[in-house]
């Protein structure tokens, strides 16, 4: 197991430089210079602190010294200081709103699947009646619906005419003077909207892939054994298909964390919380460039390491992988 | 596969029939926008503003007075444009590295797939914005962006068709008379391998449909006072509480758009599926 993960993180190494060359690549080969967000607009800037800037964040070297300097610096995860008014190093900024994204993503990416793979599941057990036909036209609807328009729609409804849930930001204005349990509850209560939208998308994808997987193993001829046997078919299906057909799934889960960080631009910038998602859409807005490239590493390198996550959940979880994975 | 066929297939399937059957209608809306729209998309009725659908206006007006149902036929025009250039875009490059790579084999392969794999570590959106952030939001810049960040799919297809292809009997034959590699792979491969690629490009327009109204609807799309249901959508954010007409209608048009495309797709997916 750990000479496999090993060697799966060190096969990382050359794909986290190759992440670091195009995210270097397409903040340059754009037209606009990166210190032209602070000089541009600003009368009181003259031709000689635009030189001094430019010499000051390496602008007057090659294209290939740039991005030797720039890499040196990334390796030690120090991608400069923003551009923002506070001028605080980006990493630090990124660290503060990552828990909020990794929250969030987490946990839909857990609803997801715990919706989806039963009604995957009783979808193809049911193939062709009324609950997979309806189960398939509506997550065709899901899977068009955009994810903004639900979560307008969502703030109208339960925000504004149920007054039920905060319609924006991660608390309320009291919440420094709640006790813990309503510190949670205030929490919660913030998050289940967002939770709820970005769910939607996915588990569309998820439950079809579900579905279409327990169709192929249903066919096959181990489960005509099983049931040669005698056994009930409840057993047939959960004892027997279900774990086979859950295994692909992993793979369709690490598929999905690029999306899923993506977005949570959307999301956060709608509910107003917290999170990379936002900061990314800010930084965007505000032409902040070490901040974008900075985003852009850490967002491929979560994907990444949803990746590995997926791979080696794989190894483990596919008897045919795992003997001579973790040998 | 004959025309005949797979048309009667394409028809038998009921759902992939009324996708089309909209997709039709939404080209018609599109290209009739000015006979249709009952009122100029642009024109402001000061005394008018923010009213809820009525006969006069169908449904409704927004923030500067402006006719809904106008602006929502208007913006069914850059809609269609986008999902279409970006998704040419998306399939030209993705013919175009998919063959190489799967042609050529070898070094040239490798080099193809591990850029294409690269792209994929991206978080889509992440990468668009990046890009969008250092040009004018514009809706060519949108166009160029989607199918520049979206080829990677098709690429990989076209590269699988071609591996499988490429050793199969009837090219080892055109190879033996003499055909010459760009014959060989523009009349004897290429054509093999356009269905799943025709599949892929039909839901690849209702992806950039969506990334272009959520990019409008971020304000680093299509800028205002463009009529396109993202930028309407935004508009109708600061209202929601109010006008909830100004939101619902574009979100609606988006959603059957995009549903239609996906139907469509799947439809022609299952229609060309040999095995079937």
């Amino acid at each position: 197991m750990l000479k496999y993960t090993f060697k799966r993180i060190l096969m990382m190494a050359p794909t986290l430089l190759g992440i670091t060359l195009i995210s270097f690549v397409v903040i340059h080969l754009a037209p606009g210079e990166p210190t032209g967000a602070i000089t541009d607009l600003n009368p009181n800037v003259s031709l000689e602190t635009k030189e001094r800037l430019r010499t000051l964040y390496g602008l007057d070297k090659s294209i290939y010294e740039q991005y030797y300097n720039w890499l040196t610096k990334v390796v030690r995860l120090d991608f400069g200081h923003s551009f923002a008014s506070d001028r605080r190093p980006v990493i630090d900024k990124i660290w503060e709103k990552l828990p909020v994204t990794l929250i969030l993503n987490v946990a839909s990416l857990a609803i997801i699947l715990i919706i989806s793979i039963p009604i995957g599941l009783i979808s193809a057990v049911r193939a062709g009646g009324l609950f997979d036909r309806l189960t398939t036209v509506l997550f065709f609807i899901g899977f068009a619906a955009p994810s903004f328009w639900l979560a307008l729609l969502a703030m109208r409804y339960f925000g504004v005419e149920l007054n039920l849930l905060p319609i924006s930001g991660l608390t309320s204005l009291n919440y420094s003077e709640l006790g813990r349990g309503g510190k949670i509850i205030d929490l919660v209560r913030h998050l289940l909207m967002p939770l709820i939208i970005s769910t939607l998308g996915g588990f569309a994808s998820l439950s079809r892939y579900m579905r279409s997987n327990m169709l192929e193993i249903i066919r096959q001829d181990y489960l005509t054994t099983a049931r040669a046997k005698g056994l009930p078919e409840c057993t047939v299906i959960i004892r027997h298909a279900l774990p086979n057909a859950l295994i692909p799934v992993i793979t369709i889960l690490g598929l999905s964390v690029p999306t899923l960080i993506g977005g949570s631009i959307i999301v956060e910038s709608i509910y107003a919380l917290p999170g990379l998602g936002q900061l990314f859409y800010m930084a965007v807005m505000g032409r902040d460039y070490p901040m974008i490239m900075g985003s852009l590493v850490i967002g491929a390198i979560l994907t990444l390491l949803g990746n590995l996550l997926a791979d080696l959940g794989y190894a483990w979880a596919d008897p045919r992988l795992r003997d001579t994975a973790f040998k | 596969m004959n025309l005949k066929l797979f048309l009667t297939r394409f028809a038998a399937q009921r759902l992939a029939l009324i996708g089309a059957i909209l997709v039709i209608l939404m080209f018609m809306v599109s290209a009739a926008a000015g006979r249709l729209a009952p009122y100029d998309p642009n024109h402001p009725e000061p005394r008018n503003r923010l009213s809820p659908p009525s006969s006069g206006h169908i449904l409704g007006t927004d923030a500067l007075g402006r006719d809904v149902l106008s602006r929502l036929i208007w913006g069914s025009q850059v809609s269609l444009k986008v999902g279409f250039v970006a998704v040419g875009l998306t399939t030209t490059i993705g013919l175009l590295l998919g063959t190489a790579a799967g042609y050529y084999g070898g070094m040239v392969d490798d080099l193809i797939m591990i850029f294409c794999d690269l792209m994929l570590c991206f978080p889509s959106m992440f990468l668009i914005l990046a890009v969008i952030a250092m040009l004018e939001p514009s809706i060519w810049n949108v166009m160029i962006v989607i199918g520049l960040t979206s080829w990677m799919g098709v690429a990989r297809l076209v590269r699988a068709e071609f591996i499988t292809l490429k050793n199969q009997d009837f090219t080892l034959a055109a190879r033996a008379l003499g055909a010459s590699d760009l014959r060989l792979i523009l009349y004897h491969l290429l054509p093999n391998a356009l269905a799943p690629v025709l599949v892929s490009a039909t839901l690849g327009v209702a992806g950039a449909i969506l990334l272009e109204s959520s990019l409008s609807f971020l304000g680093l799309g299509v800028q205002p006072p463009t009529a396109t249901w993202g930028v309407m959508l935004a508009d109708g954010k600061d209202y929601i509480d109010r006008a909830w007409w100004l939101s619902f209608y574009p979100g609606l048009a988006i959603l059957i758009t995009v549903l239609s495309y996906n139907l469509v797709g799947e439809g022609l997916r299952d229609a060309l599926d040999p095995r079937n």
